[in-house]
């Protein structure tokens, strides 16, 4: 019997004999995924030591999430660096263990980043990252967690309410920046040439 | 190697945020083994009331299924709450007069096949509670209540309330009310009888189990909207 429900539930590790610091909670979260991720859902680790679970994301959401993460792949492709989706979770700088719906970053940091001791997932924070508000990741958990991003060294963050039209935009040192029912998004420096249609592919997509 | 995570790591952020609590409608079920436990694990009553001891404020509800699974339900919101309250008293105000013992939507009964189910209001006889072993006590009672009310919420799905209403009558129960609020119905659920269906009934009544129990479940529940 499946799990049945929208949004999320946090259970502290305490439950599971886990905290923060287990050497082991890496492959823990990996193979607690690999039993339960068709009964349950997604997961992540919080900075205040919780297990989160998150229902799946659904549809639309599902199909905004692979327009965007294809959009970036497809850049990265030709450009370069390494791109990837919720799928490859980080170790981020508050502690906390996180996929976020699409990220980005150079190949030669990619590879520079330390093999953290609770391996197989990574230490460290994408250059470029992308959340798209869902029940499971409500707008408000995701500018605290964007702040978490900036802090570990993002340059840009994209963050998508697909309900409400709007993007906003995070860089390091700057005043978020709101577009409401915006066209085209540019990637800037950080993205040179990439360009995503967020009207076209997420607002006006909905199947 | 050494870890980044303790240089890097800022203040946790429980030190400048509130802790928030989980978010969702509908259940998570989790697998017993998960927390080293199955259904055969002697202690799991204990450690079932300490989980939901720690977890109730900021996760939810808890049963556990009788497939071996923690079941975290969302919490019943307003005005669930208030219906399940105005039931329960109701119930335990009957109990006073008649006897019995009454219990609210906190209280968890252990199923004949291992499974843990929390009725919204329930009540057993004094004889079976008597009958009723110390050690089949606690922490939770080894016993299906003979009459249970069950108040469907958005959290509940109806396979599932239908689920539980078998198991209860299989388990003993003699009636089981599902009340409805959206639909304003009240269906009565007797052990070897096709339940009967009341649309939007005044009164609910015991019968036979709770003699001289009436509740008036439009004015307390249908058009109780706070």
């Amino acid at each position: 019997m499946p799990s049945d429900f929208e949004g999320y539930v946090l259970i502290p590790l305490s439950e599971f004999g886990l905290s923060l610091d287990s050497p082991g909670l890496g492959v823990w979260l990996e193979r607690f995924s690999g039993r339960n991720k068709d009964a349950v859902g997604e997961f992540e680790i919080t900075a205040r030591g919780e297990l989160k679970i998150m229902s799946p994301i659904g549809i639309p959401g599902d199909l905004h999430q692979t327009e965007i993460m294809a959009s970036v792949g497809m850049w990265a492709r030709e450009a370069g660096g390494r791109a990837g989706g919720p799928t490859s979770a980080f170790w981020l700088g508050d502690g906390s263990l996180r996929g976020p719906d699409t990220w980005w970053m150079p190949a030669e940091r990619w590879n520079s980043l330390p093999a953290d001791a609770r391996k197989p997932f990574r230490a460290g924070t994408p250059d470029f990252l992308v959340e798209i508000v869902s029940s499971s990741n409500r707008g408000s958990e995701l500018e605290d967690k964007v702040q978490v991003y900036l802090q570990g060294g993002a340059r840009l963050a994209w963050v998508i309410n697909a309900r409400l039209r709007r993007v906003t935009i995070y860089r390091p040192g700057a005043e978020p920046e709101i577009l409401q029912d915006p066209d085209m998004l540019g990637g800037g420096d950080v993205l040179p040439g990439f360009a995503f249609n967020v009207r076209q592919r997420i607002f006006d997509n909905a199947p | 190697m050494t870890t980044l995570k303790p240089q890097t790591r800022p203040a946790p952020e429980a030190a400048r945020t509130v802790r928030k609590p989980s978010y969702f409608q509908g259940y998570v079920l989790i697998p017993l083994s998960e927390f080293g436990l199955s259904l055969d694990s002697p202690g799991l009553g204990t450690w079932f009331e300490g989980f939901a001891g720690r977890n109730k404020d900021a996760v939810g509800d808890f049963e556990i299924t009788a497939e071996g699974e923690l079941k975290i339900m969302a919490p019943t919101g307003v005005p669930g709450e208030l219906f399940e309250l105005e039931m329960a008293a109701a119930v335990l105000d009957w109990s006073r007069e008649h006897g019995g013992r009454t219990s609210g939507s906190t209280a968890c009964f252990v199923m004949p096949d291992g499974a843990l189910l929390g009725p919204d209001a329930s009540w057993i006889s004094q004889e079976r509670w008597d009958a009723l072993p110390d050690e089949a006590r606690r922490p939770f009672a080894a016993i299906v209540p003979d009459f249970i009310v069950e108040i469907v919420s958005p959290s509940n799905r109806p396979r599932d309330i239908a689920d539980k209403v078998r198991r209860y009558l299989e388990g003993g129960a003699q009636l089981v009310l599902v009340i409805h609020p959206p639909n304003r119905t009240v269906a009565y659920h007797r052990p070897g009888a096709e339940p009967e269906v009341q649309e939007d009934p005044e009164t609910l009544e015991g019968g036979d189990v709770l003699p001289g129990f009436t509740f008036n479940v439009r004015e307390r529940i249908f058009d109780n909207n706070p």
